[in-house]
């Protein structure tokens, strides 16, 4: 049985369930399996799925699940905000990112791009460091993959320090259970 | 005689007011330099502040140039934002943005906007938007009118500045603009600079981005009559020096940094401007392909790349992004992308160039 946790986080009040350990569904398309407990934010965050293991503050598991053609990952912040299209190679959706986490200013900088299965599928990680204008540095990972011509991304962002390295095992055995059910999307492509 | 009238009664002779002293705690005026204060705090503090001594140097220079007297009390903060605009403290605390320093072709050109800053600073606008602010705060227009121009603007400054800017009213009424106009001009004359670039820096902006679009140009005053008055008075005052190379020299190990930056806010079309207006070399054609195949323009921006490849100062990731757009061409990438392993056999995105070849 779910427990539902009213937390106050630093960054505001929100609301979260617990998310037990075990095999989960999201969205009705990905599933992934965490053998750890994580926090679900109710509603989400900019259109993506949103879980963190100690508050959004300190860490963010986010989940965009089939992101379509047209769409901003992330809320569109204006007009000229760059939008997915199905045959974006991994370096374009590296930039799709980039645009989404720079919005307020931040300096996003690569620190590595490389194949990596996704999803059930060929796909591709990369790691990043992003620098914001407040707060802290943050270290991030995200694997993705596009599959029937819509984008699947797991990211993860935690301050560097401490953080960022508490949680990586746990994120990437998540990564590397994650399974794409829709059927729709049989056909792959990427990267 | 006040300073104000003290600084416009010489009607094109501009005379400096005195040195400003620190006001009285107390006084609004002393209020408003508190947070400016405490805002160049957290300014010094930023990841975003440009510290390269030299640029840093050359940049105070300049406003020591234009400023005469007031210079000692002037600090300059370059900081990393792809918007063009400089700002200007009551307390001194001058910040330039990186998006203006890409934008002037030349010194002058920069002169020109820190000079207008500096007239809004000699003619203390700081203090009467706060008094204007005061008034307008009873009938609950501040909040609401500043956050918006904040939003807009996506402003670099942080939120005590945000609180001091937009407590004056939203930036600065168009009679202020017009004042700090005129003494602009006539403080870039006097330090040697060419006024005429007064007027030019303007009409680049427009070439890039239609004035209905730009919030520059919503509390400023209208372009036409703008461009006639400093023309006007760049007539009058003549001569002048603009010091294009140097401007650029100084500008060079920068500029890559902020023609990313430039990319990243997503107007690839107001970049093409602002890149067609510069001398074209390895960089500036790269960035050219760049805002090219974001706005999937592949072939335009092959062309563009291909250009590049002349000059060898082209960066090496110019070899990567020929290589992605023949690829989605369905051409060969294998002789850019190994160009590009051989550049920077290190790369972050190495792995995966391997991973295509």
């Amino acid at each position: 049985m779910r427990l539902l946790l009213v937390l106050v986080l630093l960054a505001g009040c929100s609301t979260m369930e617990r998310v037990e350990p075990g095999r989960t569904t999201i969205r009705d398309e990905l599933t992934v399996t965490a053998d750890a407990r994580w926090n679900r934010i109710e509603g989400g965050r900019d259109g993506a799925e949103v879980w963190t293991a100690d508050g959004t503050a300190l860490d963010v598991l986010a989940f965009y699940v089939g992101v379509a053609e047209g769409e901003t990952l992330g809320a569109a912040p204006s007009e000229f905000a760059p939008r997915f299209r199905p045959t974006m190679s991994p370096h374009d959706i590296v930039e799709l990112y980039e645009a989404l986490v720079t919005q307020e200013g931040s300096e996003f900088r690569l620190e590595r791009l490389g194949p990596a299965g996704f999803g059930g599928r060929p796909g591709f990680v990369f790691e990043h460091t992003t620098v914001m204008r407040e707060g802290p540095a943050l270290s991030g990972i995200a694997y993705g993959t596009v599959a029937g011509g819509r984008l699947y991304l797991l990211s993860y962002t935690a301050p560097r320090r401490y953080f960022f390295e508490k949680n990586l095992d746990q994120v990437r055995s998540i990564a590397a259970s994650a399974l794409i059910t829709s059927r729709e999307n049989e056909a792959s492509a990427s990267p | 005689m006040d300073r104000r009238s003290f600084l416009l009664g010489c009607g094109g002779c501009a005379v400096m007011p005195e040195r400003f002293t620190r006001p009285e705690a107390q006084s609004d005026e002393g209020g408003l330099w508190a947070y400016m204060d405490r805002d160049e705090e957290r300014l010094q503090r930023s990841p975003f502040l440009i510290r390269d001594p030299a640029l840093n140097a050359y940049v105070s220079s300049i406003a020591c140039r234009l400023a005469g007297d007031h210079c000692p009390d002037l600090r300059v903060y370059i900081v990393r934002t792809a918007q063009f605009n400089a700002t200007m403290a009551p307390n001194g605390m001058m910040q330039v943005w990186s998006g203006l320093l890409l934008r002037a072709g030349n010194e002058a050109q920069l002169a020109a906007i820190m000079g207008h800053e500096i007239g809004h600073y000699l003619l203390r606008h700081g203090v009467e938007r706060l008094r204007e602010a005061k008034n307008r705060a009873a009938t609950g227009q501040v909040l609401s009118i500043g956050l918006g121009f904040f939003q807009l603007l996506g402003a670099a400054v942080s939120s005590l500045a945000q609180l001091g800017l937009a407590a004056g009213g939203l930036a600065y009424g168009r009679d202020h603009e017009r004042a700090a106009d005129r003494i602009g001009i006539e403080l870039m004359a006097r330090a040697g600079y060419a006024p005429a670039e007064a007027a030019r820096v303007w009409s680049q902006l427009l070439e890039e981005a239609p004035a209905e679009q730009s919030i520059l140009f919503a509390t400023h005053p209208p372009l036409a009559e703008r461009k006639e008055v400093l023309a006007e008075a760049a007539a009058r005052l003549g001569g002048g020096h603009v010091n294009a190379e140097a401007y650029r020299e100084r500008l060079a190990p920068h500029r890559g940094a902020f023609l990313h930056d430039e990319i990243l806010r997503g107007h690839y079309g107001e970049t093409l401007v602002l890149l067609d207006r510069m001398p074209p070399d390895g960089e500036v054609l790269f960035y050219k392909g760049e805002a090219h195949r974001l706005r999937g323009e592949l072939q335009a921006a092959a062309a563009a790349y291909r250009s590049a490849e002349a000059y060898p100062d082209a960066p090496a990731e110019l070899f990567r992004s020929l290589g992605l757009v023949q690829r989605r061409l369905g051409r060969s990438p294998t002789r850019a992308f190994t160009r590009y392993l051989e550049l920077k056999p290190g790369a972050p995105d190495a792995e995966l160039i391997r991973a295509y070849l």
